[in-house]
């Protein structure tokens, strides 16, 4: 089917004005933030989709995707716009961008039952907002924040910066409300646990749009007590006894909301006003008072078994935290400063046991300073913990030096992941910690899996027997 | 205390300095100048524009046409004219000064550009700014009694100046900061407010970017005030006065009543005979040919601001911001602005990406705006740009974060995405194809302000 | 040529919340705990300083940058080295300085004419101060010419200066024995290249041709981001330590003013909020609310 029909067949389900083929408009949704530099200088290499489309009803989702299924159209979910692994690339020609930001309507508030109940479009601050009105939160608290929406969020196995006390987006999810291909409409309901057969919320939660369109959730909620936050804050010379610190914390079983560690240069570009040249560790912990305090102490203790690290003046590390999230001014400020200093950056999170966290850091960091030509900033910090390891999230900037726009992915960006997936997955840690696989980690998704691989591949086969939703995400299209 | 004004008689922005700085000094008696200099750098034969407006008694004259009215133009050098001895009245209140700038002198300068054009505008600031300082100079050594420095100075016997006041804009904030700099006073650029008959003498401006209010108690003096461009209504609530009519002036300042008006000025150049009128000085003069250094200006050449974009006197306006992400966001920021028949600007980081010219740029660094409504897109709010918009009759923005500042100092706030707000907007109004501007019986702020006569000062 | 470039460490004043302004008994907001930033019209001068550099021949120019300030300072120091600034000073302040230009530019002329330079480039105001007193008085204790609000600098050719501006018989003498190339040598004012200087006026653009030494306030210069050292060169270069110096004491230099409050202007208004509903609808309401000037 060609673009006219596929847009007069999108009208005639949704009404015209709810499809957009606005020039512009297609070409920023043919990429996300993996593209970015392609996107602010004006080139488009991927196929422009052939319109977006804005559902507001579960129902409506079902007939565009029968539809897409029948005539085998492309179909890219999106709802915040804040991904950055290439998730939302329309690779096929003349795809469909089927956005939901405009389902923004929070259904529920629970304070007995402790659960918010809302459609895909609402974004999490604006949910978190509300609760934290009635002196809730969802406790979830990606630097997207601002302008990620819950669709996309469940969508991505997204987790956030208390994550070491609330857990990822997976341990809040209770029940949801998802389309497929095929048209049903399914919902899962909202109970607290079950053992009645697999967990079939995970087929969902994570599937980046691949499997189904996520049209509501329900979100576990939490007590906010922000006036019982206890910052702690140290410089250290010493990245691996960084790490050894953030494992004994864990390991003690204490659960802060923040546990952090930062190199010294990933240091530098957030604390060079205290810091110096030092690695920082950053803890904070949260809830109701008791809890905090003694948690707070814990951490004090173990800490200060290791004089090498020198105790910061707390207030430094509760501003930088109240700065630190992603809202559209930041995105836009980002923007001139890239086309000014021809200088931007990127990020790469892997997850690993605690045995080999510090060697891939190090192996990392050596290969990718010898490999990588222009490099400006390379460093990284490790900011979710888990009783049995915890991740590295990559921060690298660069140069672009005698390129043209298409070229900063195959000359600078692509090498640096590929050092980063393989340096990884050679000692047992996974490639994706959090931003999801996306395009640009597919092609090692085979890698990423091993044996298991069979059940991910039969999934999409089941669900998605058409090939139609998100193609070349997770799975690479074959060639 | 005394005050002299300065403007810039050859910038286009004239007329609006001469404004300012009479609404200004209006409603403040202590600072009514007394002095008016207006700068007029020439070398010889260019002579002032025809359309600048005169503050006090030279209003009238200017009714004719402005400077050109006075036959002195004839008579146009490189010097002050007069003669030595000759004296001001003993009340110059509102008196205007053509003051020629001299050529450079070098014994008592610093180094200066050599003033090199001809038949031409303006002169390098730091010509002007020493002359200025020469005459501030003798002015108060003439009103401390002391002896000139030389034969050619002229004799003045006035009252001692102990402030010099400048417009808003980059002349007034420049000569304000180089007089200072010589006569070791203290500066103040960016001037909402002063009050200089109380004891100390303050003056308010904001500092960090726009984002606090500063009260300084000034005390060296000569002070050097330059009006920052949006003092305007800096007095809460107040309507700010014009200049009264010449008539008020001559009555003028309240605090000295002992002064003889009946005393014409004794003058021979031409307007004698008239009180109050202009009075010229002796000149100062000075040799080119003894310039003991060679000259450091190789050339000089000023091209008139890119695309004339007056904001200043918009009566609606748009002002975008970074939040339209690209130079085709602020496109159809102004081609909406222009469906809805107003004027157009950016914010500063628009502006620094050159998204567009220098000269829309909306903020105390660039244009400070009073129209009757402004609509702010995709903006933070921010201290600075806030300060250029302030003063709108009514504000409305367009931002995708309801937590930006912007939000809380408006009036009417719409929350979500810039661009596909602004394009259905301006669909909208070309479909309604209004002019949103014109609504006789409802003037803008600054109308309203400056048409009121003493009779609506209170 | 010797270029010196004056610059300031500030706080970002944007990553403070309506709680932070509030002022301490010192006439402070809490300004020390956020995140540092150069002062933008200093970032632009550092920047300007180093195109300059790239477009005069190699080995021509020698850059210094100069900084009176606390060791947050330092980070951006370090940056400036490994950007190949050949020297880094900076000075502790005596005092605070932020509404005392007099006494700064009494300190920073004090170690410039210990070092003699060529050429001074500096933002015209800072973030925090506002005096965008600075440079004049700087300019006055140097007995040097000074541009304020320049946008841009960069070497004037010979024909450029001959017809720069209105011509007279200076400007032609001195292009004449200047010679095509324009070569130092040949310039009035001891061998130093003259500059083509962009600066903007009440009634546009200046441009003006001037031969060193000189002081170039910097303003809004579109986009003159300072350009970001390789990890490579922070290595080499950034890691030798900038001069770290007391400032000069003893210097008599009194207030001009003194600040005597500082307080947060509420300038809010009372907003109508609208979030809901379609583009269209949301332009509807503002092209009402324009229309009838209410929300």
């Amino acid at each position: 089917m060609n673009r006219e029909d596929i847009v007069a067949n999108l009208k005639k389900i949704l009404g015209a004005d709810r499809v957009t083929t606005e020039e512009q408009a297609l070409r920023d949704a043919s990429v996300d933030r993996f593209r970015k530099y392609e996107n602010i200088r004006g080139v488009c290499t991927q196929p422009v989709p052939a319109a977006i489309a804005y559902v507001q009803s579960a129902q409506e989702v079902s007939d565009v995707l029968q539809f897409a299924s029948e005539h085998q159209i492309n179909i890219v979910p999106r709802t915040g716009v804040s991904a950055t692994e290439g998730g939302l690339e329309t690779v096929v020609p003349d795809s469909v961008v089927l956005d939901g930001s405009r389902m923004n309507k929070i259904l529920s508030i629970d304070p007995y039952d402790m659960q918010a109940t809302c459609q895909c479009g609402v974004s999490l601050q604006t949910l978190d907002d509300r609760c934290r009105e009635m002196g809730l939160t969802t406790g979830h608290s990606p630097q997207s924040k601002p302008l990620a929406q819950m669709g996309g969020l469940t969508a991505t196995r997204s987790i956030g910066q208390f994550s070491t006390l609330y857990g990822g987006i997976e341990d809040m999810i209770v029940g949801l409300e998802a389309v497929f291909p095929n048209g049903r409409i399914t919902r899962i309901k909202n109970v607290p646990r079950r053992a009645a057969g697999p967990d079939i919320r995970h087929v969902v939660v994570g599937n980046e749009g691949t499997l189904c369109f996520i049209t509501e959730v329900t979100v576990k909620l939490f007590p906010y007590y922000p006036e019982n936050n206890v910052f702690l804050g140290y410089l250290l010379d010493d990245m691996k006894l960084g790490f050894e610190l953030l494992r004994e914390v864990m390991v003690r079983g204490y659960r802060p909301s923040i546990a952090r560690l930062y190199d010294p240069e990933d240091g530098a570009s957030h604390f060079s006003h205290f810091a110096g040249d030092s690695c920082v560790l950053i803890f904070m912990a949260e809830g109701p008072k008791g809890l905090a305090q003694a948690t707070a102490e814990a951490i004090s203790a173990i800490v200060a078994q290791k004089p090498q690290c020198r105790p910061v003046d707390p207030d430094y590390i509760r501003r930088w935290f109240n700065g630190l999230n992603w809202d559209p001014i930041k995105v836009a400020e980002e923007r001139a400063e890239i086309i000014a200093t021809n200088n931007i950056g990127h990020t790469t999170e892997i997850s690993a046991p605690w045995s080999r966290l510090y060697e891939i850091y190090e192996v990392v960091m050596k290969r990718v300073r010898a490999e990588v030509p222009d490099l400006t900033l390379l460093g990284g910090h490790s900011s979710h913990g888990y009783i049995n390891g915890a991740n590295i999230y990559f921060v690298y900037y660069y140069n672009m030096v005698n390129i043209v726009p298409e070229e900063e992915i195959t000359k600078y960006h692509l090498p640096i992941k590929k050092i980063i997936v393989e340096e990884t997955l050679a000692r047992g840690g996974s490639m994706c910690h959090h931003h999801g696989v996306g395009k640009h980690r597919a092609a090692w998704i085979e890698d990423e899996y091993g044996s298991s691989f069979y059940i991910l591949k039969t999934l999409k086969e089941a669900f998605d027997p058409r090939g139609v939703m998100n193609m070349g995400d997770i799975i690479p299209l074959k060639r | 205390m005394r005050t002299i004004a300065f403007l810039n008689g050859l910038s286009a922005a004239l007329p609006a300095q001469v404004r300012a700085l009479q609404a200004f000094a209006a409603a403040r008696p202590a600072l009514r100048p007394q002095l008016t200099v207006v700068v007029v750098p020439t070398s010889g034969v260019a002579s002032p524009p025809d359309d600048a407006p005169w503050v006090g008694e030279a209003s009238q004259a200017g009714k004719k046409g402005g400077l050109a009215a006075s036959a002195e133009t004839a008579s146009v050098g490189p010097r002050l004219e007069g003669r030595p001895g000759e004296r001001l009245g003993r009340r110059p209140a509102g008196r205007i000064l053509r003051l020629r700038t001299p050529w450079i002198q070098p014994e008592s300068l610093t180094e200066v550009f050599a003033f090199l054009t001809s038949g031409g505008r303006a002169e390098p600031a730091s010509a002007v700014a020493e002359a200025l300082t020469d005459v501030f100079q003798a002015l108060r050594r003439a009103a401390l009694g002391q002896a000139p420095n030389d034969a050619s100075a002229d004799v003045i016997d006035v009252e001692p100046f102990e402030t010099a006041l400048f417009p808003p804009g980059v002349f007034g904030a420049e000569m304000a900061g180089r007089l200072a700099a010589k006569l070791g006073g203290a500066a103040v650029i960016g001037l909402l407010d002063v009050v200089l008959d109380g004891s100390p003498p303050t003056a308010v401006k904001r500092v960090y970017s726009q984002n606090l209010l500063a009260g300084f108690e000034l005390v060296q003096g000569p002070y050097c005030l330059a009006l920052s461009p949006d003092w305007f209504g800096s007095r809460a609530g107040r309507p700010e006065r014009p200049a009264t009519e010449p008539a008020d002036e001559a009555t003028g300042d309240s605090a000295d009543d002992s002064t003889d008006d009946s005393t014409p000025a004794r003058t021979t150049g031409p307007g004698a005979g008239e009180s109050g009128a202009v009075t010229p000085l002796a000149p100062l003069e000075a040799d080119l040919a003894s310039l003991p250094t060679p000259p450091r200006l190789l050339g000089r050449r000023e091209t008139p601001a890119q695309t004339g974009a007056v904001l200043a006197e918009a009566k609606t306006l748009v002002v975008a911001g970074r939040g339209l992400d690209d130079q085709a966001g602020i496109e159809l920021a102004a081609a909406t602005a222009r469906a809805l028949g107003a004027d157009w600007g950016v914010s500063r980081p628009a502006a620094m990406s050159a998204w567009a010219p220098l000269d829309r740029l909306v903020g105390v660094s660039g244009t400070v705006v009073a129209p009757r409504w402004c609509l702010a897109v995709g903006l933070s709010g921010a201290a600075a740009l806030h300060a250029g918009i302030r003063k709108a009759g009514f504000l409305a923005a367009v931002n995708s974060d309801p937590k930006a500042p912007i939000v809380g100092l408006s009036d009417l706030a719409v929350i979500g995405d810039a661009k596909p707000i602004l394009q259905e907007l301006l669909k909208a109004a070309a479909e309604a194809a209004l002019s949103l501007e014109t609504r006789p019986e409802d003037p803008s702020p600054e109308t309203q302000a400056l048409s009121h006569g003493p009779a609506a000062a209170s | 040529m010797r270029i010196l470039a004056l610059f300031k460490v500030v706080a970002e004043l944007e990553a403070l919340t309506e709680e932070d302004w509030r002022v301490d008994a010192e006439l402070r907001p809490q300004e020390r705990y956020v995140r540092t930033t150069l002062n933008p019209e200093d970032e632009s001068a550092l920047e300007l300083a180093l195109r300059l550099r790239e477009a005069l021949p190699p080995g021509e120019a020698v850059l210094t940058a100069l900084t009176i300030g606390d060791e947050r300072a330092d980070r951006t120091a370090a940056t400036l080295m490994a950007l190949k600034f050949d020297r880094v000073v900076r000075l502790a302040p005596p005092a605070d300085l932020r509404f005392r230009p007099e006494l700064t530019a009494a300190l920073a002329a004090a170690e410039i004419l210990a070092r003699p330079q060529d050429l001074i480039l500096t933002g015209c105001r800072s973030a925090d101060g506002g005096n965008a007193l600075t440079p004049f008085f700087l300019a006055e204790r140097l007995g040097w010419p000074i541009v304020a609000e320049t946008l841009s600098l960069a070497p004037a050719s010979a024909p450029e200066a001959a017809e720069g501006g209105e011509e007279t018989g200076e400007t032609a003498k001195a292009a004449e024995t200047a010679g095509p190339s324009g070569g130092a040598s040949a310039w009035p004012g001891g061998g130093l290249p003259p500059l083509a200087v962009e600066s903007l006026t009440d009634d546009g653009l200046l441009r003006q041709v001037v031969v060193p030494p000189l002081l170039a306030a910097v303003g809004n210069a579109p986009s003159a981001y300072l350009r970001v050292p390789t990890v490579k060169d922070r290595l080499s270069f950034g890691r030798r330590p900038p001069e770290v110096r007391q400032a000069a004491k003893g210097l008599d230099v009194r207030p001009r003013l003194k600040l005597r409050s500082l307080t947060r202007p509420d300038e809010r208004r009372r907003v109508r909020l609208v979030d809901q509903g379609a583009p269209s609808d949301k332009a509807a309401i503002l092209l009402q609310a324009l229309t009838e000037r209410r929300p």
